[in-house]
């Protein structure tokens, strides 16, 4: 299924200031896509934080990941790595020429209650002499079924950041999902 | 009220690269500190290590540490204690090009006399399924005084140009 | 009008104690950080909390201990993975975030990290099966948390 941009609900820049950590906007998913974008990004922070939570419409009780795609991209133009716990055993994985940047287990697959949830960071995202390293702490539990885990992806291209994709491979997003986008200053 | 989240001092390494990157006289009126980096080393190698030490104390023991990782496709668990603090991994000159690591460490009551413990997360990545790393790890610096400065040093070359280093107080009042 | 990342309000124990709770939480910001720097007092303490005096909760956590890397789940309300980290006489870190708390259409996950430097290093995921606001949040032990244990909550405002 080829992604649609999710609607974009809020983009009031610097809504709330005072201090170094600012919010830049908020989507909150329609149950149309299994993308939401920010996009047109200011590239006036140093870095960046998304924190969320979020809903698949999969029909499992199960958990998927939360994937980051950058600048539109959506080629095979990442790795991603992870160390994880599913309430059994701690694993580790690693996949390259991959479709996104991995931010751990941060969806719920099902409609309902229950959501997953992540903090996705990114540093020195105007840079244009590094590849783009993303960060997610992310989990999701429902009483039985869970994973948490830290996770990360390289967008392999030195470009600076104007829009950040977070993406779910298995469905759309439920009109429970929401993420924040937050910039923080650091020059 | 004073602002809550607030940068302190930045570190970007020029070109020659930089064996050290610090944060001295870190004013004592916040609560809490937040460190992220994004490195790489020069290292012949695909990753390096790196050390912290605050206030300059190279005491033996006084830095411990125990660490959850994952390299590719293998989980482990490791501890250790010495007069640095260990924080593997950064990329380093044969990993994947422009490709910098992040480190994140926050340093609850930094300020107060008591030993200092602190949650640290990192990820190093590269093109490659394996060898690269994802952390979590706690640690503890065994002082009761206040952090005035930290130095994060490359263990076996440089860190390179562009590598960066921001250093924050979070205030609880 | 709430700051972008503001605090809400601190307790540092100036006398041993078995729980600190933190009530009349608005509900203006987006989400919550509890920071967690405790030890405690005499015996070792496998914390629990309380959201909104509810125990209806459930983890799943993976972590290090220097011998095992492991995983595991429970319907309880405990809030660290093993009982390994909040050893007697060892300091102790927790960073919890309680993810867009104030909504009240879905069950409210925490993300929490907790770091013993001689015990384990974990991270936990914790849902509880409320579509409440959460207002108040107890943490809480069998045992005491030592003079000087700090909590502190935050809030992120998000646009």
């Amino acid at each position: 299924m080829s992604p649609i941009l999710g609607v974009w609900a809020s983009a009031q820049q610097s809504a709330f200031v005072v201090g170094d950590y600012e919010s830049i906007a908020t989507i909150t998913a329609n149950g149309t896509s299994q993308s939401l974008t920010f996009s047109s990004i200011p590239q006036t922070y140093t870095h960046l934080q998304i924190r969320g939570i979020a809903q698949a419409s999969y029909s499992s009780n199960d958990y998927g990941s939360i994937g980051v795609r950058l600048n539109g991209d959506t080629g095979s133009n990442y790795t991603r790595h992870g160390i994880k716990g599913n309430g059994t055993s701690a694993t580790s994985f690693g996949i390259t020429s991959t479709t996104f940047a991995e931010c751990g287990d941060g969806a719920y697959l099902n409609t309902g209650t229950t959501v997953g949830t992540s903090v996705i960071t990114i540093l020195d995202y105007t840079n244009t002499n590094k590849n783009t390293t993303v960060r997610g702490f992310s989990g999701t539990d429902n009483n039985g079924i869970g994973s948490i885990a830290l996770g990360s992806g390289l967008w392999l291209n030195t470009a600076a950041i104007t829009s950040v994709t977070i993406y779910q491979q298995n469905a759309n997003f439920t009109d429970k999902t929401t993420f924040a986008l937050y910039g923080i200053k650091g020059n | 009220m004073a602002n809550t989240f607030v940068k302190i001092g930045s570190v970007t390494v020029g070109s020659g690269g930089s064996g050290t990157i610090s944060f001295s006289s870190i004013p004592q009126t916040y609560t809490d500190l937040q460190l992220f980096m994004s490195l790489r080393t020069s290292n012949a190698s695909n990753q390096d290590q790196v050390n912290v030490r605050f206030n300059g104390n190279s005491t033996a023991g006084i830095y411990s540490w125990m660490r959850l990782a994952g390299e590719g496709t293998t989980a482990s668990t490791a501890s250790g204690s010495g007069n640095n603090l260990e924080v593997n991994w950064a990329p380093s000159a044969t990993q994947t090009s422009n490709t910098f690591g992040q480190h994140s460490f926050y340093i609850p009551n930094y300020t107060v006399s008591q030993n200092k413990s602190m949650s640290i997360e990192i990820v190093s990545e590269g093109n490659a399924g394996q060898v690269y790393g994802q952390v979590l790890q706690g640690a503890l610096f065994s002082s009761t005084a206040a952090v005035t400065s930290i130095e994060i040093q490359c263990f076996g070359s440089i860190f390179v140009q562009y590598s960066t280093a921001t250093l924050y107080g979070i205030k609880k009042s | 009008m709430p700051k972008t990342y503001e605090p809400i309000a601190t307790q540092t124990l100036g006398s041993a104690a078995a729980s600190v709770t933190f009530s009349s939480i608005p509900s203006t910001y987006t989400d919550l950080v509890l920071v967690v720097n405790a030890k405690a007092q005499s015996s070792d303490l496998y914390p629990q909390y309380k959201l909104n005096t509810s125990t209806t909760l459930s983890r799943t956590y993976v972590y290090g201990d220097g011998t095992t890397a492991g995983s595991g789940r429970s319907s309880d309300n405990y809030i660290v993975g093993t009982n390994q980290v909040y050893a007697s006489g060892f300091l102790f870190n927790a960073i919890c975030h309680f993810m867009n708390y104030a909504n009240t259409t879905t069950y409210k996950t925490v993300l929490v990290r907790n770091n013993n430097a001689s015990r384990g290093s974990e991270g936990l995921v914790s849902m509880w099966r409320s579509t409440d606001a959460i207002n108040s949040i107890e943490y809480y032990a069998s045992g005491n948390f030592d003079v000087g244990s700090t909590f502190t909550l935050y809030g992120i405002k998000a646009a």
